[in-house]
């Protein structure tokens, strides 16, 4: 039994690694790289990503190039629920990470994308260059086939978003009472 | 005829008038700037037909609001200053005469807290709707408990 899962899992892990297909989801100057990235010259349909799905239905993995206000928090949440499992997230840009030049005095930034959903890879860099985008896919990639079939309900479980959805007439996101806020930093 | 023989005759009271990089700055009196607006757009020669942006300013003491006016036909630029309370804020709002008004009133609103009077629709523009404060005034302090999540 395990040896034919194994055997089922390098295949699976082999054919969606090489095609995660992103959602077009652009905040700000990331995204400039990002289509860069996308563009002719990095050319990231060597690994299969070219396709950049206008909608978060048909997508494997979101992008969240550029800052995430307050006012935009409940549209990334919603995007990123909406997209099937087995689902991913790049961080790019420290913005994403933890707030970068806003993390001190701003108002209205979120502080690291990762308060809102579980993210894969930490991409730095303000922004990062397109080499750097091409190596996250490529670690992403990496931890894709690293993972098996079996442990599909615990992965589904660690994969939710970690504010609630605003009530009524509000467009504050809310903490999640079930899961712990994140605490780190300075 | 001059700019502010132009003024004189019309019986705007400006104050304070200095020249900047971009043009003329004039400071007026707070219930002088719906019929000066209209003065200045209505009149052929000068002809302010265009509002480039509202800006709102903390002084501590009160707020100033900056309207910057552009002419489309003499090509050339007016700034209207002026001065409110710091308590209960308020001035006349210019969607009446330029209705590109609209957004930049909002926007002032919703950093500054200054109320338009008579605004079509003068709710936050950039803040989510139920946000607490005016975050662009110098005494803010955020303390908003529905966003533990997000400290530090």
């Amino acid at each position: 039994m395990q040896i034919i899962i194994s055997a089922l899992d390098y295949v699976y892990n082999w054919a969606r690694s090489n095609s995660v297909w992103p959602l077009t989801f652009a905040t700000s100057c990331c995204g400039i790289e990002m289509i860069c990235t996308s563009a002719s010259k990095y050319d990231i349909a060597r690994f299969g990503s070219e396709v950049f799905r206008p909608s978060p239905r048909q997508a494997d993995l979101i992008i969240t190039a550029g800052t995430i206000t307050h006012k935009m928090a409940p549209a990334l949440v919603r995007l990123y629920e909406q997209m099937p499992e087995p689902k991913y997230v790049i961080a790019m840009g420290a913005c994403t990470v933890t707030g970068g030049m806003y993390e001190n005095d701003s108002y209205s930034v979120v502080r690291g994308v990762d308060r809102l959903i579980p993210v894969d890879v930490y991409l730095p860099g303000c922004p990062p260059r397109p080499e750097a985008l091409l190596d996250a896919v490529i670690q992403l990639q990496k931890k894709m086939r690293t993972e098996t079939l079996l442990d599909r309900k615990k992965y589904i479980e660690a994969h939710k978003p970690r504010v609630k959805m605003p009530e009524g007439d509000s467009e504050l996101l809310l903490p999640c009472d079930e899961i712990e806020i994140v605490r780190w930093g300075v | 005829m001059s700019f502010y023989e132009f003024l004189n005759n019309h019986g705007i009271d400006y104050s304070q008038e200095q020249e900047a990089s971009g043009g003329v700055v004039l400071s007026i009196k707070k219930e002088d700037l719906l019929a000066c607006c209209e003065i200045l757009k209505t009149d052929r020669l000068f002809n302010y037909d265009m509002l480039l942006s509202v800006t709102g300013m903390d002084c501590r003491t009160h707020f100033e609001i900056l309207y910057d006016l552009y002419s489309t036909r003499s090509h050339s630029r007016l700034s209207l200053k002026i001065k409110t309370d710091r308590v209960n804020p308020n001035v006349e709002s210019l969607y009446s005469l330029y209705s590109s008004a609209d957004w930049h009133e909002r926007e002032c609103f919703d950093l500054l807290g200054i109320e338009f009077v008579n605004h079509p629709n003068l709710e936050r523009i950039l803040l989510p709707k139920d946000w607490i404060g005016h975050p662009l005034r110098k005494d803010y302090n955020q303390e908003d408990e529905r966003l533990c999540w997000n400290k530090r």
